[in-house]
């Protein structure tokens, strides 16, 4: 399983992706990420929510409540035309990220 | 669920009571209620649940900085330091997205520093404990969030299974071999010999090894898994009062269960040879007294599997809470002969694997030569309570 310290900086770009077709809550963000890096990955709580502060400050994401089936209120995460532009900008600097560090892996 | 609560309770006591902060303590709350829940929707128990939960909280300080919580630490001073630090790097640039590299290399920055300054902190006051705890044992303290400490559970817990897993296939390792033996002599006739002796390396010798390789894959990543942790058992840890207290608590669980752990892998040892007896009373066919000795070779297995589960459990809790572990309380009055014991009790379960083997393989007789794996087990107690024994003569 990987480390948070060397996942800082992609954080923003995972939540962001699980963004993009649909808006979403929490722990439903949380269970993807496990689910799609195949369990090599599990994001903290902390690491989660501070994110989610970051990006709703910066105006990337906006938040709003919304009611489950069951009653629970929960509070939903938006992207915004600025996270996505965002996304993109993290996507291009990852694949340059990548390339750099791909050079130096034998 | 409550004693989720009453951890976020405790994380956020040093926290000021803005609105921010209680949002944030709501919404961590809720992501935390919903993955319990899962968990017991998958089918896990209520403690491994919060276990878990509690394991992949995260860190406190991180939450702190981003809430902008600067005089964050009355209760833990190394962390308070730490999203200090932080923050200050935040609050540099905050407004453009840039800046979020500054917070984070502050960041990780300070996640490096920390433990150099929880040392420090926490070394000064076990100075002044001085008489104390601190002059039995002069190990460097490490402070170790909860967090920490119950990934580090959870990790242990996994490595002793891994661990568990391996011995258990190097026990059943021969089964195919085994049974391939016992078909063999029941084909009659040169062609079919010619078949069979094929079919054995395929499916009884091939195996073989192809397990022997897998159990060992098994053991070393048990090793590995463990290594992050190495600072456990040579360091002295220091845990949050409340937390230790719980710990405690629950180490008594676990010493209960452990018991119900130890009659059953006993009763195991004792069951064993019955299938053995019972395919040999019903019938004169190899094929079934081959089974039966399959049969105890599992239940040895098991029995096996069980004892060391059961005491890594005990001793990932001990070592947290200094008690000292078994090999610990022996080490002290170790004599001249107690460290060469030591050095062969170190590779014994490795010399014990080779010996089945290697008498396997030279008299063929794999039919009784599992009773090496009943004879270790009683064998290794008896080798170091002897050396105690001599050592305090």
């Amino acid at each position: 399983m990987i480390g948070s310290d060397v996942m800082r900086g992609y954080n923003d770009l995972m939540i962001l992706f699980l963004l993009l077709h649909e808006d979403s809550y929490g722990y439903e963000i949380s269970r993807q990420i496990r689910e799609i890096s195949h369990e090599k990955y599990v994001m903290k709580e902390t690491t989660l929510y501070s994110a989610f502060t970051r990006l709703e400050k910066l105006g990337y994401i906006t938040s709003y409540f919304g009611t489950e089936t069951n009653g629970k209120r929960r509070t939903y995460y938006r992207i915004t035309e600025e996270g996505r532009a965002l996304y993109r900008e993290k996507c291009g600097e990852w694949k340059l990220v990548k390339e750099v560090v791909d050079d130096f892996i034998e | 669920m409550d004693v989720i609560l009453s951890y976020l309770d405790n994380m956020f006591l040093s926290m000021p009571k803005t609105p921010e902060v209680q949002r944030a303590k709501e919404e961590l709350l809720s992501m935390m209620e919903d993955k319990y829940n899962e968990l017991i929707a998958e089918g896990k128990k209520e403690n491994e649940a919060i276990g878990i939960v509690i394991s992949e909280f995260g860190d406190i300080s991180e939450l702190m900085e981003e809430l902008g919580c600067k005089n964050a630490g009355s209760g833990n001073t190394a962390y308070g330091a730490g999203a200090q630090t932080a923050a200050d790097g935040a609050g540099a640039g905050e407004s453009a997205y840039g800046a979020e590299t500054a917070a984070d290399r502050a960041g990780a920055q300070t996640a490096a520093d920390r433990s150099g300054a929880g040392e420090s902190a926490y070394g000064a006051e076990t100075a002044a404990d001085g008489a104390g705890r601190a002059a039995v044992k002069e190990k460097p303290v490490h402070a170790m969030s909860r967090a920490e400490a119950e990934e580090y559970m959870e990790t242990a817990k996994k490595s002793g299974k891994w661990n568990a897993a391996g011995t258990v296939l190097c026990i059943l390792c021969a089964i195919p071999l085994l049974i391939c033996g016992a078909l063999e002599d029941s084909v009659n006739g040169y062609s079919a010999w010619m078949y069979s002796e094929t079919v054995i390396v395929l499916f009884g010798v091939a195996p073989l090894f192809v397990l022997i390789g897998i159990a060992i894959a098994c053991f070393i990543h048990s090793g590995t898994m463990m290594h992050r942790f190495g600072y456990v058992g040579s360091e002295q840890i220091q845990l949050d009062a409340s937390y230790e207290k719980e710990l405690c608590e629950r180490a008594d669980e676990e010493r209960k269960r452990g018991e119900k752990m130890r009659i059953i892998s006993v009763f195991l040892f004792a069951l064993c040879l019955i299938p053995l007896f019972f395919a040999d009373a019903i019938s004169d066919d190899d094929i079934v007294g081959v089974l039966g000795l399959c049969l105890t070779l599992i239940f040895v297995a098991a029995g096996v599997a069980l004892g060391i589960i059961r005491r890594n459990r005990r001793n990932c809790m001990g070592v947290l809470l200094g008690e000292e572990t078994d090999e610990e309380e022996n080490e002290k009055e170790r004599g001249p002969v107690g460290i060469v014991l030591d050095a062969i009790l170190s590779g014994y379960w490795y010399i014990i694997t080779a010996v089945y083997l290697g008498w396997s393989f030279i008299t063929r007789d794999w039919g009784f030569t599992w009773i090496v794996w009943v004879i270790a087990w009683p064998l290794y107690a008896a080798i170091s309570a002897v050396g105690n024994a001599i050592d305090r003569d």
